[in-house]
């Protein structure tokens, strides 16, 4: 590399320049994450569940539709049951395992779907709540306030029971209120953030206020927004799980965990596993996701950071 | 190029308006450096925020002009100011860990400068303006190493990827006055440049501002609370208190011979080693609460050791002593 009035030739800045590209810094989040042996289970865990909702149709071994009658109520092979069922069969004879693995499909949708889209309202609206201030902040804030004194599942049984049952009416009623919990976290960092003097700078460049919030500031509190966001999935497939056991969520010709629960109680002292089983799916994606979302906080999250770990 | 008439800013409080800058007369010609001075609080940072017209909520301009190059700031709309903030006056903060954005490498911040305020054209307007977006980037990246290198930067190819974390302070204040000097500004307004920086990076700091006033005939505003450096860098020097000027006038003038008492307390509480075993001098009493300032009077009056009876009720303007030197007080009236 030759230096020609200090100036570097700019092949040099192509090369350099892709060094600091969104893949890299993926594999220095991977390569850290590869260090925490439970964000990394969760990691691998939750992995396996996608692939098990996307590949549904290849790996279940019998039809979604599929129900076999003259198998009815048979347990899983540890209890007694044989391998062509191996997680046992339902009331009906159909086949528990082809219907816990559809069931991750609609669980994982719908956590996914809600916390994207309500992360994408909370910050939107807390940025500019917490940038402008004035009334744009009270009007949304007491809105938000308002929201925050309901009781989440009550208020999201209502919503559907207003709405009827239905996949999207389910993201709409889970979204409804959940978006509050990322408005006042971007609020609150918006806040914090607004007040430091990089922001003054930029003003003092002449960047316009737009600029300055997508440019400046959400790039420093992303890393909060990513790790709620792992947090509030477990919980926002709980609360699907829930609506679907009360028979509120998705139609009941779509298997989902919360339904298959609720199918069981009737068996639960005679065939245990209906009940127990999509539970247990239920309760090792929801561990798995804040296994991952508490090991990426204390990876991302720079006020956390173990003095000497970097 | 730049002149300051009767400027009042006021912070509506719960106690009351507290007057920040209150009546502030201020000229500067082309390529001269100002040094404002004064205690903590005196207005001197609000002075500049005003010019730029970013006084922070709650506080508002409420009088005034701010002419420069002939045109009222204040009459300006927010569009045509974001226009002049960065490109014709630009600005370097105090405290350079905190002015650089955390999460940028520090050369694309400076890039960034550059890029406000379309400083490197695209070759061709619309889509195939975008298309070659490559290309401006190179170029941008080229003048931002060749800005890094001017301000001092070693290894500007190598530095241009670096976090501001990773850089030292000065080198932080480096890339800040970078950035400020990316647009080729007429006026520099300084904040404090140097007040975080020790006394070896602040003399490095100081050269290159001095080189830059120089070289590209940059006016510079030079806020500070150190005297000894305000004498050694400025041309002109204008005393603060109470959001008021007290005094003004060329360096030699106010350092050499002070008018004011405020000045006067100010130059003899500067520590010297010269002198043996001796206490430190100190202006008694505090600077004024600027919500219970009554609008009569000299505001210095209870401080100062040279008060007569009718400094409580004077109405006072600036005095002018001799040829530019300016003073406000009763004594020279």
């Amino acid at each position: 590399m030759t230096i020609k009035n200090g100036i570097v030739p700019a092949k040099y800045y192509e090369v350099s320049y892709k060094k600091s590209n969104a893949m890299t810094n993926l594999l220095n989040l991977l390569g850290k994450i590869k260090k925490r042996s439970t964000a990394l289970l969760g990691m691998l865990i939750i992995i396996v569940y996608i692939l098990m909702a996307i590949f549904a149709p290849f790996i279940s071994p019998y039809s979604v539709k599929y129900s076999d009658l003259a198998a009815r109520l048979k347990p899983p092979v540890w209890s007694g049951g044989t391998w062509a069922h191996p997680l046992g069969t339902d009331q009906v004879g159909r086949d528990l395992l082809t219907q816990i693995i559809y069931g991750s499909r609609i669980s994982i949708l719908v956590g996914f779907l809600t916390v994207l889209i309500s992360a994408f309202i909370g910050t939107f609206l807390g940025a500019i709540a917490g940038y402008y201030r004035g009334t744009v902040d009270t009007v949304i804030s007491r809105f938000a306030d308002f929201l925050l004194s309901f009781p989440f599942l009550i208020f999201a049984v209502g919503v559907m029971a207003v709405l009827g049952p239905g996949f999207w009416n389910l993201i709409l009623a889970l979204t409804f209120k959940s978006w509050v919990e990322f408005f006042r976290l971007v609020r609150g960092e918006v806040l914090e953030e607004k007040n430091k003097e990089y922001v003054e700078a930029a003003q003092a460049l002449g960047r316009s206020n737009g600029a300055i919030i997508v440019s400046e500031i959400l790039p420093n509190i992303f890393q909060s927004i990513f790790v709620l966001a792992t947090l509030r999935m477990g919980y926002m497939i709980i609360m699907e799980a829930s609506l679907s056991y009360l028979g509120l969520g998705v139609p009941p010709d779509i298997p989902t965990w919360g339904s298959l629960i609720n199918s069981g109680r009737n068996h639960i002292f005679d065939a245990y596993w209906i009940s127990t089983l999509p539970g247990i799916a239920l309760v090792i994606l929801v561990l798995s996701i804040n296994l991952f979302g508490e090991g990426l906080r204390d990876i991302l999250d720079p006020r956390l950071k173990v003095e000497g770990s970097e | 190029m730049l002149e300051i008439r009767n400027l009042k800013v006021i912070f509506e409080t719960d106690r009351g308006a507290v007057r920040a800058v209150n009546g502030l007369d201020l000229s500067l010609e082309k390529g001269k450096i100002l040094g404002l001075v004064g205690e903590s609080g005196s207005g001197k940072s609000m002075t500049l925020l005003s010019i730029l017209r970013l006084v922070p909520y709650p506080g508002k301009i409420v009088e005034g002009e701010i002419l420069f190059e002939g045109e009222d700031l204040l009459k300006k709309s927010p569009s045509e100011m974001r226009e002049i903030r960065g490109k014709d006056i630009a600005m370097i903060f105090q405290d350079p860990m905190t002015t650089l954005n955390p999460v940028f490498p520090v050369g694309e911040q400076i890039r960034e400068s550059l890029r406000v305020h379309n400083i490197i054209k695209p070759e061709r307007e619309g889509i195939l303006g975008f298309l070659r977006e490559k290309d401006r980037r190179k170029k941008e990246y080229e003048k931002v190493v060749e800005l890094m290198e001017k301000v001092g930067i070693s290894y500007p190819e190598k530095r241009y990827f670096s976090y501001p974390h990773q850089f030292s302070g000065g080198m932080q204040q480096r890339a800040i006055i970078a950035i400020a000097l990316s647009c080729n500004p007429k006026l520099l307004l300084a904040d404090e440049p140097t007040t975080a920086l020790d006394v070896t990076i602040q003399a490095q700091i100081l050269d290159l501002l001095r080189k830059i006033n120089e070289v590209n005939g940059t006016s510079i505003i030079f806020v500070t609370h150190d005297l000894a450096v305000a004498a050694e860098f400025c041309d002109e020097i204008a005393v603060m208190y109470a959001g008021q000027i007290v005094e003004k006038g060329p360096v030699d003038k106010v350092i050499g011979e002070p008018k004011h008492p405020y000045t006067k307390g100010l130059l003899k509480s500067i520590p010297k080693i010269t002198r043996k075993k001796e206490k430190l001098y100190a202006i008694p009493g505090n600077v004024p609460d600027l919500a219970s300032l009554s609008p009569k009077g000299c505001p210095f009056y209870e401080r100062c050791e040279e008060a007569v009876e009718e400094c409580k009720e004077v109405e006072l303007s600036l005095i002018e002593v001799s040829d530019g030197e300016f003073v406000r007080c009763i004594k020279y009236l």
